[in-house]
C-alpha cells in the first residue's frame, strides 16, 4: 500500500513533465504520417503529377488516374497504416504486460497461426475458388492459438508460461505451414504460399480494408484499454496485484486485442514482422519509460514506419516488387540481434 | 496428318481472309500478359498493335523470344500499370499472381488465366484456342494448334506409339523431378522416351529415390533448368557422388529451361530438343 502511496505521486509527476514532449512527439509522428501519406499516393507503378494525384483524390481529373489513386493507392495507404498501428501498440502492450523486452504479435504464435491458416486455403485451392476464404481462414488460425492463450492466462498461468506456449503454438503453426509446403503436389502453388507469408499490400482493394479494419479497429481500442493496468504493472505482478489490476482481465484484453489486430492484418496482407518488436524499444526512451505513455506512439510510428517501408519496396523498381514484410525484417532483424545482445550485458 | 494440318491451314487462311477484313474498322482488344508463360501466348498470337506490355521476365534468361520482346513494353505485374495502359485483357497465370487476379475482377478487364496445372497438348491448344478467341485471333489460333500437331505426328511415329523408347530420368537443378501428370512427362512421352519415374508409380514433381535409381537405372539423363539455377542449390544435388557417376555413365541430354517455364506452345520446342537428342543417342529405331 505504501508502495502505491509513493507510486501514484511519482507517476503524476511523471506525466506532468512528460506531457508537453509527449504531445509534441505524438504532433510530430502525425505530421511526419501526413507526409508519408502524400508521398505514398503520388509513388506508384506509374507516374502522375502531384496535382492531378491530389485532384484524383477528390475525384477530379481523368478517370484513369480517378481510380488508380483511390481504388488502388488508397486501400494501400490505409492497410499499410493499420498494420503498422496494429502492431506497433501490440508490440508495445505484449512488451508491458509480459515485461519483456523480445515480446512481440509474433512470439505469441499468432502471426504463425493466422498465416497457417491462410496457407491451407492456398493448398486446397481454396482461396482461388472463394476470395474470402483466405482472410477468413487467417483469423481462424489466429483465433485458435488465442483461445489456447486466453484459457492459459484464464486459468492464471504465469507469463513466462504464456509466452512458452506462444512459441510452442507459432512452432507448431510453422511446422504444419511447412508440411503443407511438402505435401504441395504443386510447384506454383508452394511459390504462392511463400509469396503470400513474406507479406504485402501490394494491390489490395478497399474491400481488403473494409474486411482488415474493423478488427484492427476493436483489437486497437482492447490494447489502449490496457494502459493503466501497464504501469502498475512496471512494479511486478504481485505489486500491480495489490494495486487492485486484475491481471485476467488485462491478460484477455492483451491477448484478444493482439489476435484481432494481427489476425486482421494477416489476413489481407500475409505477415509483417519485427514492426512490433522495434517501434515501443525506439520510442521508450523518449516517453520517459512509462508503459501508458507509450502506446499512443507507438501506434503512430508503427504506422509510420510500414508505410515508409511501403514506400521504400515501390522506390525499388526492378524486377518483381520487393515485399513489404521482407523490408519490415531487414530493418527489424538487426536491431533484434542488437537488443539481444544489450540485454545480456544488462544481465550479466 | 501434316498435309491434313497444312489443308487446315489453308482452308482457315481462306476463312479468315474475308472476316478480317470486315473487322478492320473495330481495333481489335489491347492486352497485356503478366507472366512469362502468359507472354509466349501474347507475343503469338497477338498483333504487335495489340501488345500493350509483356511481363518483365520476358526479355529475361527465361525467355525463348527475349529479342523479340525487348520491342514491347514490360510490367512488373502492378494493377496500376495495367489501368494506366488502358489494357482490355490480361493473360495471366492460374497461380502466383493471387492479388492481381482478385483485385482486376474488380475493374473493366477481362483476364484469361492460363491453368499452370495443364498437362496434355490438348489442354496446350485448349489455352491457345481461349486467348486467341479473347484477342479476336481465331485464325492465328488455329494455325499455332495445327503447327504444333503437325511438327508432334512429325516425331518418329512408330517410336512414339510403340512406347518403346529409351527409359530416362528427369532432373532439376534441386533434385526434383517429374512423375506421371506432368507436362515434362508429356514432352518425354511424344518425344519417344519412357519416363522411368511415371513407369514407377510416381505422380507429380518429386523426385525418384536415388535408391530407386541404383536398382533401376535409367537408360539416360534429361536435365533442365541447369543453367538458370543458383550455383548454391545446383551444387548441392549434381555434386552428389551418384548423380556424377550416373551421368558420367549414362548420357546426359539437357533441355533448356525456357522451353517449360509451363505447358506453352514452346512446349513442343522440348519436345524436339528431346527427340533429337534421342536420335543423336539411342539412334532412331531405338527399341
Amino acid at each position: 500500500m505504501t508502495e502505491a502511496a509513493t507510486a501514484a505521486p511519482r507517476r503524476a509527476a511523471h506525466t506532468v513533465s512528460h506531457r508537453i514532449s509527449w504531445l509534441s512527439l505524438n504532433l510530430a509522428l502525425l505530421a511526419l504520417i501526413g507526409v508519408l501519406a502524400c508521398v505514398s499516393l503520388t509513388i506508384g507503378y506509374v507516374t502522375y503529377p502531384v496535382t492531378d494525384v491530389v485532384a484524383a483524390l477528390f475525384g477530379l481529373g481523368d478517370d484513369k488516374v480517378i481510380t488508380i489513386v483511390r481504388e488502388l493507392r488508397l486501400p494501400r495507404l490505409l492497410l499499410a497504416l493499420a498494420i503498422g498501428g496494429g502492431l506497433g501498440v501490440s508490440g508495445a502492450v505484449l512488451q508491458g504486460l509480459l515485461r519483456n523486452p523480445l515480446a512481440e504479435p509474433g512470439i505469441l504464435g499468432i502471426s504463425s497461426s493466422a498465416s497457417f491458416g491462410a496457407v491451407i486455403t492456398i493448398y486446397f485451392g481454396l482461396s482461388a475458388t472463394f476470395v474470402y476464404a483466405l482472410p477468413m481462414a487467417a483469423m481462424a488460425g489466429a483465433a485458435t492459438a488465442t483461445t489456447v492463450l486466453y484459457f492459459l492466462s484464464a486459468r492464471n498461468a504465469s507469463t513466462l508460461t504464456i509466452i512458452l506456449a506462444g512459441v510452442a503454438i507459432g512452432g507448431l503453426a510453422i511446422s504444419l505451414t511447412s508440411l503443407a509446403m511438402n505435401l504441395s503436389p504443386n510447384p506454383w502453388a508452394i511459390n504462392e504460399m511463400i509469396f503470400w507469408m513474406l507479406g504485402s499490400v501490394k494491390d489490395r482493394s478497399m474491400h481488403d480494408v473494409a474486411l482488415a479494419a474493423p478488427f484492427v479497429l476493436a483489437g486497437v481500442i482492447l490494447l489502449l484499454l490496457t494502459s493503466r493496468a501497464l504501469d502498475a504493472l512496471t512494479l511486478g505482478e504481485d505489486a500491480a496485484r495489490s494495486l487492485g489490476v486484475d491481471l485476467k482481465r488485462v491478460r484477455a484484453l492483451a491477448i484478444i486485442g493482439t489476435s484481432l489486430a494481427i489476425g486482421g492484418t494477416v489476413a489481407v496482407s500475409g505477415g509483417i514482422g519485427f514492426v512490433g518488436l522495434v517501434v515501443p524499444h525506439l520510442l521508450r526512451p523518449l516517453v520517459g519509460h512509462v508503459a501508458s505513455l507509450l502506446l499512443l506512439p507507438s501506434l503512430l510510428a508503427g504506422a509510420a514506419l510500414v508505410l515508409a517501408a511501403d514506400i521504400a519496396a515501390r522506390l525499388i523498381r526492378v524486377g518483381v516488387e520487393i515485399h513489404l514484410g521482407v523490408l519490415t525484417s531487414l530493418i527489424g532483424a538487426p536491431f533484434f540481434f542488437y537488443l539481444i545482445l544489450r540485454t545480456r550485458q544488462r544481465v550479466e | 496428318m501434316a498435309r491434313r494440318a497444312a489443308f487446315c491451314l489453308a482452308v482457315l487462311a481462306f476463312l479468315a481472309g474475308p472476316s478480317a477484313s470486315a473487322h478492320a474498322e473495330t481495333p481489335k482488344p489491347r492486352a497485356a500478359s503478366a507472366s512469362i508463360c502468359a507472354d509466349k501466348y501474347l507475343l503469338a498470337l497477338a498483333d504487335p498493335e495489340q501488345i500493350a506490355s509483356l511481363s518483365w521476365q520476358a526479355t529475361g534468361p527465361l525467355s525463348t523470344f527475349a529479342e523479340e520482346a525487348a520491342a514491347y513494353p514490360s510490367n512488373r505485374g502492378g494493377a496500376e500499370e495495367f489501368l494506366d495502359a488502358n489494357v482490355e485483357i490480361l493473360i495471366l497465370n492460374s497461380h502466383g499472381s493471387m492479388e492481381l487476379r482478385r483485385i482486376m475482377g474488380q475493374f473493366d478487364v477481362e483476364m484469361v488465366v492460363i491453368a499452370t496445372t495443364t498437362i496434355t497438348f490438348d489442354e496446350i491448344a485448349q489455352s491457345v484456342r481461349d486467348v486467341a478467341a479473347k484477342l479476336d485471333q481465331t485464325a492465328r489460333g488455329e494455325a499455332l494448334i495445327a503447327d504444333m500437331q503437325a511438327r508432334l505426328a512429325r516425331i518418329d511415329p512408330q517410336v512414339v506409339e510403340e512406347d518403346a523408347g529409351p527409359s530416362v530420368t528427369y532432373f532439376r537443378p534441386e533434385g526434383g523431378g517429374a512423375g506421371a501428370g506432368t507436362f515434362v512427362d508429356t514432352a518425354l512421352r511424344h518425344a519417344g522416351f519412357r519416363n522411368l519415374q511415371a513407369d514407377l508409380g510416381n505422380t507429380g514433381w518429386g523426385r525418384v529415390p536415388l535408391e530407386q535409381l541404383v536398382l533401376t537405372p535409367p537408360d539416360g539423363l534429361v536435365t533442365s533448368f541447369f543453367d538458370t539455377a543458383y550455383k548454391g542449390v545446383n551444387a548441392r544435388f549434381s555434386s552428389h557422388s551418384l548423380f556424377t557417376r550416373l551421368s558420367a555413365e549414362k548420357p546426359v541430354m539437357p533441355v533448356p529451361g525456357r522451353y517449360w517455364t509451363c505447358a506453352g506452345p514452346m512446349l513442343i520446342d522440348a519436345v524436339e530438343s528431346l527427340a533429337a537428342q534421342r536420335r543423336e543417342h539411342f539412334g532412331g529405331g531405338h527399341d
